[in-house]
C-alpha cells in the first residue's frame, strides 16, 4: 500500500491535464488504448487527469484511484434517462448496479452522430415505456469543472467522447458486468499489494488508502449480488475467505 | 546461394581463371562492387544469384575488353561460365547459405532458409497451391507456393509440421511484411534438422476470448480488385486483391471488383485492443451468413453497407473465443471456436473474497497496534 506523500493536505484538484513524462508503465502512445474495465463509483472519482508526454497530441489518460491509467473506458450500464439538451446535444445517464444513486452522464455531440442517433433512439424506447435499456458504453472520459458563483464547483467526470453505445442482451451484459467486477478488483488487489503502475501516483492524488479501496471493493460486490445470484456470490467469496485465512498463519503487514 | 557467398565466387572465378594475352592470370574483381552489382542485377530482372553471376561474367569481361591499357582476356566468356557452372554444383551444398526469417528484408531477393511448417490455411485462392505459415527460431512468416510452379516443378507438397530446407526461396513484401514464396526455381527438401522455435513463435498462433467493441469501416460485404498485377516475374497470374473504395482500387483505379465478406473487429480485453481480422470463411462462421446471404442482402436493401450493420448487431459487444495468428500489426483468425457469455462467477468471487479477508486482516493488525499503543500510554 502507498502512503501518501502529500501528508494529510487535500488533494488538489486537476481541472487541466498535467503533463506526466515520468513512467508509462509500458504505455505505447502508437497503440490504441485499452478500454479499462471500470466500475461508476470508481470512475467518478477519476478526477486528476495526465497527459502522457509534452507534445499536445499525445493521448490523455484518467488517472484510475486503484493504481492505473485509463484513456479508455467500458462500462457495462442501463441507461436511466435520456435529455436533448440542445440541437446538437445529447445527454444519457448511465446507472450501474449496486451504485445506489450514483451514476455518471455521457454526452454525444455534433462530432458523434451515430451516438446521438443511437441515444435519440433509445430515448424513443423509453418514451414508449421500455424500461432501462441494458448497454455496454465504450469512450474516452473527461472531467468537467462547473462554473459556480462562488467560483469552481466540484469536478465531475463525465464520457464526454463515447465511441460505442452497444445495446446488449442480458447474458452478454451480465458477462461484462462480471469482467468489470474482477478487473476492479484485480486492481484493488495490485495496489494493496503495493504494485500497481500508477499507485503512488494515485495514493499522492487522491489520498487513496485502504478504506477508499475497500470501498470500490464493496461496490463491486454489490453489483454482483444485485446481478446474480447472491448465494452462489457469496459461496464463491467464502471459499476465498477461507483460502486467504489458511494461507496466513500470522496476521499480514498491512 | 546468397549475394555475398556468389560474389566470393565471382571473385575467386576472376582471379583465378581469367588468362590474359600476356601469360599473366586474374581479372581483380572488388567484392562489395560486385555483391551490389548482383543485388541490383537480381532485382531488376528477378533473377536467382547464379542466374545474376552467369550474367555479370559477362559484363565484367565486356568491361574490362573496354578499357584501354589492360591486356587483353584470352579466357571466353562461355569457358569462365562453365568453371563457373561446374563450381556451381560442386559447392552446392556449401553454397546453400541460409538466413533468419527475422532477417528478410529485401523484396524481390532470393534466399535460402530452413523453416518449419507449423500452419497450413484451408482458404486459398484458385492460383495458389498451398499458403501458410513457417517458422524458424527467429520468428515466423508467410509462405505462398504458386500453382503454377507446382505444375512446371517436382517440388513436393508442404506438409504441416515438417522442416524444410527451401533454397532459392523469393521474398515478397506486402504491406511491410516480408514473406518467402516458392517458385519453381525453388528447391524444397524436407530435413531432419530441428529447429527450436519457441512456444509463441511456434505457430504464432494462439487463443483469444475478447468482447468485439468494434466492427470497423471496410468490414462485411467488399469489392476486391481482380487486376492481374504485372508484379509477377513468373508469369503466373497473381490478381491484386486490393479492397475496392467506391470501385476505385489505390493502385489500378476504377475496376470490376469481386465480392468478399470479412470483418475487421477491435477485440479488447482491458489489457490491449487489438486488430482482429475475420476472412471470409471465418466471418461466415461468426455471424451465421455468408457471401451468397450477403450479396442477397445488399441485393434486397439495393446498398452493400446492410451488410456491416447486420454484422454489427450481430457481434458487438460479445465475448468471442478464436483461434488467431499474429501478423504484428494484427490478428488473424484461423478459426472461430466459440461465442459463448458464460462467466467464471467462482473465480470472480473467490478473488472478492481473498480481498475481505485482507481487508479484515489489516483492520486487525491496525487495531492490535492501537491496543498495544494504549496498553503503553497507561503503563507510562
Amino acid at each position: 500500500m502507498y502512503t501518501d506523500s502529500n501528508s494529510g493536505s487535500d488533494s488538489e484538484e486537476q481541472s487541466t491535464d498535467q503533463s506526466t513524462d515520468a513512467d508509462t508503465e509500458g504505455i505505447n502512445p502508437n497503440d490504441r488504448q485499452p478500454a479499462k474495465r471500470v466500475t461508476v463509483a470508481e470512475l467518478s472519482d477519476a478526477t486528476v487527469r495526465e497527459q502522457l508526454g509534452r507534445d499536445e497530441r499525445s493521448p490523455k489518460f484518467s488517472l484510475l484511484p486503484t493504481g492505473e491509467r485509463a484513456n479508455r473506458v467500458l462500462l457495462a450500464g442501463t441507461i436511466t434517462e435520456i435529455e436533448e439538451l440542445s440541437d446538437q446535444n445529447t445527454r444519457a445517464r448511465i446507472a450501474m448496479p449496486g451504485h445506489g444513486d450514483q451514476a455518471i452522464y455521457a454526452y454525444a455531440g455534433q462530432y458523434q452522430p451515430d451516438i446521438a442517433t443511437q441515444l435519440d433512439q433509445i430515448g424513443d424506447q423509453f418514451n414508449q415505456g421500455q424500461p432501462a435499456v441494458r448497454v455496454v458504453v465504450i469512450g474516452k472520459p473527461g472531467v468537467y469543472v462547473p462554473e459556480t458563483e462562488d467560483g469552481q464547483g466540484d469536478p465531475r467526470v463525465q464520457i464526454s467522447n463515447p465511441e460505442a453505445v452497444l445495446e446488449v442482451t442480458e447474458d452478454v451484459w451480465n458477462r461484462h458486468i462480471a469482467d468489470i467486477a474482477e478487473d476492479t478488483f484485480e486492481r484493488v488487489e495490485t495496489m494493496l499489494n503495493g504494485e500497481a503502475p500508477a499507485g503512488q501516483a494515485a495514493a499522492d492524488a487522491y489520498g487513496i488508502d485502504e478504506d477508499g479501496l475497500e470501498g470500490y471493493h464493496g461496490t463491486g460486490v454489490a453489483m454482483l449480488n444485485r446481478v446474480f445470484d447472491e448465494g452462489m456470490i457469496e459461496e464463491a467469496m467464502a471459499q476465498g475467505i477461507e483460502a486467504d485465512t489458511e494461507a496466513d498463519a500470522t496476521p499480514a503487514e498491512s | 546461394m546468397s549475394y555475398e557467398s556468389t560474389a566470393q565466387e565471382l571473385v575467386e572465378l576472376f582471379a583465378s581463371e581469367v588468362e590474359r594475352t600476356d601469360g599473366s592470370v586474374g581479372l581483380e574483381l572488388n567484392v562489395d562492387e560486385v555483391v551490389e552489382d548482383i543485388r541490383r542485377v537480381a532485382n531488376n530482372y528477378s533473377l536467382p544469384a547464379d542466374e545474376t553471376a552467369r550474367t555479370l561474367i559477362g559484363q565484367y569481361i565486356a568491361k574490362s575488353e573496354n578499357t584501354e591499357g589492360i591486356p587483353g582476356i584470352e579466357t571466353s566468356v562461355e569457358d569462365l561460365r562453365a568453371v563457373f557452372n561446374n563450381n556451381g554444383s560442386a559447392e552446392a551444398v556449401e553454397a546453400f547459405d541460409p538466413q533468419r526469417v527475422s532477417s528478410l528484408d529485401t523484396d524481390n531477393a532470393w534466399v535460402d532458409v530452413v523453416v518449419e511448417v507449423t500452419d497450413l490455411f484451408d482458404d486459398t485462392h484458385n492460383s495458389i497451391h498451398q499458403k501458410g505459415v513457417v517458422a524458424d527460431e527467429s520468428g515466423t512468416t508467410l509462405v505462398t507456393f504458386w500453382a503454377k510452379s507446382k505444375q512446371e516443378s517436382d517440388i513436393p507438397d508442404l506438409e504441416q509440421g515438417e522442416t524444410y530446407r527451401i533454397e532459392s526461396a523469393k521474398v515478397d513484401e506486402y504491406q511491410g511484411s516480408y514473406n518467402l514464396q516458392i517458385n519453381k526455381a525453388s528447391e524444397v527438401t524436407p530435413t531432419d534438422a530441428e529447429l527450436d522455435i519457441d512456444a509463441e513463435g511456434q505457430s504464432g498462433t494462439f487463443t483469444l476470448t475478447r468482447p468485439i467493441i468494434e466492427v470497423r469501416n471496410g468490414s462485411g460485404l467488399i469489392k476486391r480488385c481482380q487486376e492481374v498485377t504485372g508484379n509477377d516475374n513468373e508469369g503466373e497470374p497473381q490478381t491484386c486483391g486490393r479492397p475496392l473504395n467506391n470501385d476505385r482500387c489505390a493502385d489500378h483505379g476504377i475496376v470490376e471488383g469481386e465480392f468478399d465478406l470479412r470483418i475487421k473487429a477491435v477485440m479488447d480485453d482491458g489489457q490491449e485492443g487489438a486488430s482482429v481480422i475475420f476472412g471470409t470463411e471465418a466471418t461466415e462462421s461468426l455471424v451465421g451468413f455468408g457471401i451468397e446471404e450477403a450479396k442477397q442482402r445488399a441485393h434486397d436493401a439495393l446498398d452493400t453497407s446492410v451488410v456491416a450493420d447486420d454484422i454489427r448487431a450481430e457481434v458487438l459487444g460479445e465475448f468471442v473465443t478464436v483461434e488467431v495468428t499474429d501478423y504484428d500489426e494484427r490478428y488473424v483468425v484461423d478459426e472461430v471456436l466459440g461465442v459463448d457469455q458464460e462467466q467464471d462467477l467462482e473465480s470472480v468471487g473467490e478473488l472478492a473474497g481473498r480481498l475481505t479477508s485482507a481487508f479484515a486482516e489489516t483492520k486487525t493488525v491496525e487495531a492490535g497496534a492501537e491496543a498495544g499503543g494504549e496498553a503503553e500510554a497507561e503503563a507510562a
